[in-house]
């Protein structure tokens, strides 16, 4: 491995990598287009069968039938069903996901407006999950077969049988209430100060990382235990390396690839759990604002949820695949 | 499998729980104690094992009631999962390729949907039902039994003997009947049990939103949502129908990796699928 | 060995540091929230949809939008109508005119007077307005007409003492008519004690103190944060830690909250919870049904099971100590299992659906105390609920009110041949309409205002469309920093109240 590189060789690889990366965004796009229509079209259709209506939301004690066809018309709702699909699609890709039922207010700007809070829970949670389950998975891999990796185990695993809401209340009842040293709920803006900002994500993201420290340690834990059984490592440790280098150059990076692929789909899971955290901790964010929507039945903000939650997705799936491509060969990640 | 599933100790372990669940959820209902309701919030006592919740009827009693629910609930979810993917994805593979493209399109629509996001929208919208709410969690899981199938049909199908079967003339059916279900039996036994236990966590979940629940009719979830408006009478009534969810939870976990390590390397390779359950 | 352990350990230290440096530089957030003295942090269960008052209504949110909107009139600590934006009224001497004379001098938050005009422009868009929640609230208002800046001329349709309580928050908070209704609800202006600076819908207001609200002297609150509570089990513990100093709570809580240190008190109000019977649906065409449901009905066990010490048994939509309670119609229909079974015999058996719109131990209750005289209930919890009740499409559901400034208003709600409240529209107990017009043409102050009002509230439970239960207060938790607010029955006003 110590053959200078002729020139062109830099160049055909600096080309390989970005045609790679064309076609992993070009596969996710593959992949999303269809998803998109299927999931709008499966969401579109919902209204449908849930005979809500924006009248009823609109005239409360006062739906008197003329009423209710007269707004019904004025949203548009008497056309056929798939001219109101098609209208609906037209402006989805313009960036326009209509206006909410309930309060005519563009449902692009309610959920911007929640998911600057929800991603900056998401995005703490994923380093708390990163941070103690790297942590926890490599001690527990460390000392494979002590105490230590029993206990970590156990923690783990009551971690991922514990439904969220407990998880929640649980967290309120001890950092807020009984040691004070978090706000129960809430939020303040990043404008007001760092360190209120972090105060009332925190125990919301770490009410979302149990799950994630536990899968990302499992992982991590099984696939470094897996890469000290190599014939390579023993062979290193044969050859005398100090345990260090032995756990960065040779068990880590290949023992990395599951969890870092288990991060990929943590990411879902965290935007999908945030519905429970975010309604005990009183947050107004993305998963606040869906449950609220589900439960008044106002269907235009609800089909924006989940235009806005594929969308996201896919795309934090194509950065993980951008960046796993680039950490591990596709052997490695176990997909 | 079954024996051998027993050799082992978390196996026994893991089949003894769901065995005790199992039986309360078919004579729960039978056999809780038909206690008259009396004042509402009593701590423990002779009377009311668990005391007495909110309307003053015997906890214990409405445990064993919801746990027929609660069971059955997960288990709805476990087989829709199975259907909707079983089936497709053993077609993948055998089917022409429109189906597989077709499939695995969709399989990563419902893969792409954040879990919890979506069923709460669709079961809200569909009517207050539990039974939407376990039918809509079925079809979210079900990519992971569409994965595990597909690869374990993937493996046997260009495996020799399956090349040769077809080569001889064999029919799809009896390939499916001779060789392939034994290999796809494990993964998917696997699958099952893991899903079991989202489904728990997920339909108490809906339940402590307020989604899916009929009332009076008991479930695990619902008991343990209500029991958290009354922590201040009663601290530590969560915790049994906590502890009831989170054992099985943890029994159907421990079951899915017992039947993974009696499988093989076969069912060892597909269980990486499992991260799909996670969602 | 002795290398791996040291690794380990070094390990372990720095990952106890992050965790110390994470909460050391959270610890002091709650701290940081309390930024002022004079700061109101509020978590409502109500928080409203709408912020145009014409849309919003006359339900628990017009607290939330009193906050934005003064309106003609209050209400003083026996539900009287005192000034608001208007100095004083006075009614022709046929009694189907009154005029009500503006403070000077006032303005909207968006600098547009608060004149005659405006009022007129309100009163007629809440009767006219496509999407208006008021109008058939407004059926005696013939027209309206201003003389001079500020005299408000309203013509009415009928002799109507009510006109002044009408005109309070519930029914007449003034919008600026500058202001394109259409945005209100994102943009509210109004000329009430507060501003309105920053708007997310649904979920959270923070507004300011309006230095030219008319009584803004007696304002001591700087900045109003309104925010949507979050799980009621959780809404003690943000109250606790600071994050809100004021609450609305359910009864259940109220004993976790006092033993948190929170003033837990109850602002009184009308509240009454009832049970809505549709008498054109089978069974209930059958008056002995009817009269069954009644018996059977035990109203101290809802008290008993959901009060928590703060609710009250009722046959009545009203409390007990205000002027339209009727002491004669007290226990009616009292419990009487024994008589309501009486009833049913040879009444083949009635199996009946109970529709609500969400999961609520009321429904428990009825459901059982109705099958200890014979009668199979199934619950259904709709999210759809409001379509089928307001279409008067139920056979049997629940409703719970916060009651009307003006009795009149409650009663003809409730028993009124078109009353959102009566489930079996257009049946209207006999002897009502005549009992409420007699209510109307009686002067508030006249002597015997209260008899008359007393008797259309006897006339108009005679009505087979409603069982009342119980009533639970208006349960509020406050820090103890807030101090106590003005006792007005159903309102909350802010009038005086310091936070510090």
């Amino acid at each position: 491995m110590t053959i200078a590189l002729e020139p062109g060789f830099a160049v055909i690889r600096v080309q390989r990598a970005a045609s790679r990366v064309l076609l992993t965004v070009a596969r996710s796009l593959a992949i999303f287009v269809p998803v998109f229509l299927v999931a709008t079209f499966v969401t579109f259709t919902l209204r449908a069968l849930s005979g809500l209506s924006p009248a009823h939301t609109q005239l409360g004690e006062d739906a008197t039938p003329e009423a209710v066809a007269r707004i019904e018309h004025e949203w548009g709702l008497d056309e056929p069903f798939l001219v109101q699909y098609w209208h609906w699609l037209g402006d989805v890709l313009r960036g326009d996901l209509g206006r909410s039922w309930s309060n005519g207010v563009s449902v692009s700007q309610l959920i911007a407006e929640g998911l600057a809070i929800s991603l900056s829970v998401a995005v703490l949670a994923m380093l708390i999950g990163v941070v103690f389950g790297f942590a926890f998975g490599a001690l527990a891999a460390l000392r494979r077969g002590t105490w230590i990796d029993r206990s970590i185990t156990g923690v783990l695993t009551v971690f991922s049988i514990m439904p969220p809401f407990v998880i929640g209340i649980l967290l309120v009842e001890i950092f807020a209430v009984g040691l004070g040293w978090f706000p129960s709920g809430g939020y303040i803006p990043l404008e007001v100060g760092f360190s209120p900002w972090l105060g009332h994500l925190m125990l919301p993201a770490l009410a979302l990382s149990f799950d994630a420290i536990a899968d990302v340690a499992r992982q991590l834990r099984a696939g470094l235990v897996g890469a000290y059984a190599e014939n390579y490592v023993t062979g290193a440790v044969v050859r005398g390396l100090g345990r260090r280098r032995i756990f960065l150059r040779h068990v880590l990076p290949n023992g990395v690839g599951p969890a870092l692929a288990v991060l990929g789909l943590k990411f879902p899971v965290i935007i999908g759990a945030s519905v429970v955290t975010e309604w005990i901790f009183g947050l107004q964010g993305f998963g606040r604002f869906a449950n609220d929507a589900a439960q008044a039945g106002d269907v235009p903000e609800v089909q924006g949820v989940l235009v806005v939650s594929i969308v996201l997705v896919v795309s934090f799936n194509l950065i993980v695949n951008l960046v796993l491509g680039k950490i591990t060969p596709a052997s490695h990640r176990g997909v | 499998m079954l024996r051998r599933i027993l050799t082992l100790r978390a196996g026994r372990l893991a089949v003894g729980i769901l065995l005790v669940v199992a039986l309360l959820a078919i004579l729960g209902p039978w056999v809780a104690p038909d206690v008259p309701t009396a004042k509402p919030l009593q701590s423990l006592s002779g009377d009311h094992w668990l005391g007495t919740d909110y309307l003053g009827r015997d906890v214990f009693s409405r445990l064993l009631e919801g746990s027929r629910d609660s069971v059955l609930g997960s288990v709805l979810v476990a087989l829709v999962a199975l259907v909707v993917g079983v089936v497709p994805g053993l077609l993948s593979v055998l089917l022409g390729r429109v189906f597989e493209w077709t499939t695995l399109r969709l399989v990563d629509t419902l893969v792409a949907l954040p879990f919890l996001v979506f069923a709460v929208a669709v079961t809200a919208l569909l009517g207050n039902g539990l039974t939407q709410a376990m039918l809509v969690t079925g079809v979210l899981v079900s990519p992971l039994f569409y994965r595990v199938t597909r690869a374990a049909t993937l493996a046997v199908a260009h495996s020799q003997y399956v090349e040769a079967a077809r080569i001889s003339g064999a029919s799809i059916g009896w390939i499916v009947r001779r060789h392939v279900w034994a290999k796809v039996l494990p993964p998917i036994a696997v699958a099952l049990a893991q899903t079991i236990g989202v489904g728990f966590i997920i339909v108490s979940s809906l339940t402590f939103l307020g989604i899916g629940v009929q009332p009076p009719a008991p479930t695990w979830g619902g008991l343990l949502a209500s029991d958290l408006n009354y922590l201040h009478y009663r601290p530590f009534a969560p915790l049994a129908p906590a502890l009831l969810i989170m054992v099985t939870v943890w029994a159907s976990n421990l079951l899915a990796d017992a039947i993974r390590d009696v499988s093989g390397a076969a069912g060892r390779a597909l269980v990486d699928a499992r991260k799909v359950a996670a969602r | 060995m002795n290398r791996k352990s040291t690794s380990v350990r070094r390990f372990t230290v720095a990952l106890a540091a992050l965790a110390l440096t994470v909460s050391a530089c959270a610890g002091n957030g709650s701290a940081a929230s309390g930024d002022g003295t004079s700061t109101l942090r509020w978590a409502t269960s109500y928080f409203p949809t709408h912020w145009d008052p014409v849309v919003s209504g006359s339900g628990a949110q017009f607290r939330e939008l009193a906050l934005v909107y003064a309106s003609l009139t209050k209400t003083d600590e026996n539900g009287n109508a005192v000034p608001d934006l208007a100095e004083s009224w006075t009614y022709n001497d046929t009694g189907d005119q009154v005029t009500f004379h503006l403070r000077p001098k006032l303005t909207f938050s968006d600098g547009t007077p608060v004149n005659a005009a405006a009022v007129k422009a309100a009163i007629e868009r809440a009767k006219t307005q496509k999407n208006s929640a008021l109008f058939g609230d407004l059926t005696s208002i013939k027209s309206v007409t201003t003389s001079g800046d500020l005299d408000v001329v309203v013509q009415l349709t009928q002799t109507d003492y009510q006109i002044p309580l009408l005109f309070g928050e519930r029914v007449l908070q003034v919008a600026s008519p500058a202001a394109d209704p259409t945005a209100l609800d994102q943009k509210p202006v109004g000329a009430g004690p507060f501003v309105v600076t920053q708007l997310t819908p649904g979920t959270k207001v923070v507004l300011k103190k309006n230095p030219d609200y008319w009584d803004a002297a007696n304002i001591h609150i700087e900045n109003v944060e309104l925010v949507s509570a979050p799980d009621a089990a959780t809404v003690v513990s943000g109250l606790q830690t600071g994050v809100y100093n004021f609450a609305d709570i359910t009864p259940n809580n109220a004993e976790a909250a006092k033993a948190a240190g929170l003033d837990v008190f109850v602002q009184p109000g009308f509240n009454a919870n009832n049970i809505s019977i549709n008498v054109n649906k089978a069974p209930f065409t059958n008056p002995k049904v009817v009269d069954a449901v009644r018996h059977a009905i035990n109203r101290q066990e809802f008290v008993d099971k959901l009060g928590f010490g703060y609710g009250e048994a009722t046959d009545q939509p009203f409390p007990k100590k205000y002027v339209a309670y009727d002491p004669q119609s007290a226990d009616k229909y009292a419990y009487d299992p024994a008589k309501a079974k009486e009833l049913l015999k040879g009444i083949p058996p009635i199996k009946l659906t109970l529709v609500i719109p969400s999961a609520d131990p009321q429904a428990e209750i009825v459901q059982s105390q109705l099958a200890a005289v014979g009668i199979t209930v199934d619950i259904k919890v709709d999210k759809n609920w409001a379509t089928p009740f307001f279409a008067k499409d139920l056979t049997l559901s629940l409703y719970g009110t916060t009651g009307r400034d003006s009795a009149v208003q409650t009663l003809t709600a409730h028993f009124g041949p078109n009353g959102p409240l009566n489930l079996s529209s257009p049946y209207q107990p006999a002897g009502f309409e005549a009992a409420v017009a007699k209510v109307r043409q009686t002067p508030l102050e006249a002597a015997d205002y209260a008899s008359v009002l007393q008797a259309a509230t006897r006339a108009g439970l005679e009505s087979k469309a409603l069982v009342f239960t119980y009533s639970s207060p208006n349960l509020l938790a406050k820090s103890k920093s807030v101090s106590a607010l003005p006792a007005n029955p159903g309102h909350i006003d802010w009038t005086g109240v310091k936070i510090g």
